[in-house]
């Protein structure tokens, strides 16, 4: 699932392993979200967002699972 | 599961380990007294099992010693522990090598039944069980797992 972690972490200027520390995940996992690799728990898909003072769809893109669901 | 459980569960495992670790050196340091002192009855293997007891006693005792005194070195490892690539790798890798030894169990019954069917057919019987029983185990999770819910929820 794409996201914007890269972009807040450079605008906030702290690293992986700074953000990983906060939300208490390795900096490995912190890479995979980022790179699109692995899709983030919902308990930390919560965690990374009230880490930036931000809701979950502020910094995750759902629009490829909106695609999906059929109303 | 909040941060301070996690770290707290961590250290009770880490706790266990000492206790384990160290009930291996104590053994392994009597055992060692007893071949000093040449006991009769130890074997002639005692020497290896002295110290295979005392080098992975000791290793894991230093290495959960470590884990429990160093606040930052347990933080580390409890991320470790509870990191979810981490367990989704584990979950991963823990399949894959079920098939790998379900493989590798096939090639060694077809091995042995070109000498002895009987014990064969006693290996393929072991086989076909395992895969039985992890049929049963996933659908007892998914029991498990649904359990207190309603399969069919309808809203007016």
């Amino acid at each position: 699932m794409k996201n914007k972690i890269a972009e807040l972490r450079k605008e906030k200027k702290i690293s992986q392993t700074e953000l990983a520390d906060a939300v208490f995940v390795t900096r490995q996992t912190i890479t995979s979200i980022e790179i699109d690799k692995y899709t983030a728990s919902l308990e930390l898909a919560y965690k990374i967002a009230k880490y930036f003072g931000k809701t979950i769809e502020d910094i995750f893109d759902f629009s490829e699972l909106e695609d999906n669901i059929n109303e | 599961m909040n941060n301070h459980k996690k770290e707290l569960n961590f250290k009770k495992g880490v706790i266990a380990q000492l206790v384990l670790s160290s009930i291996y050196l104590v053994l392994g340091i009597v055992l060692f007294i007893l071949f000093l002192i040449k006991i009769d009855g130890l074997g002639s293997d005692s020497l290896g099992w002295t110290m295979s007891l005392l080098i992975v006693g000791l290793i894991a005792f230093i290495i959960s010693l470590i884990t429990f005194k160093n606040k930052s070195v347990l933080r580390k490892r409890t991320i470790k522990h509870y990191d979810e690539t981490r367990r989704d790798i584990q979950l991963k890798s823990s399949s894959y090598s079920y098939y790998f030894v379900m493989f590798f169990l096939f090639l060694i019954t077809v091995l042995i039944g070109q000498r002895n069917n009987e014990f064969a057919a006693m290996l393929l019987l072991v086989i076909l069980l395992t895969l039985v029983v992890n049929l049963f185990i996933k659908y007892a999770l998914t029991r498990i797992y649904t359990k207190g819910g309603n399969s069919d929820e309808t809203s007016e």
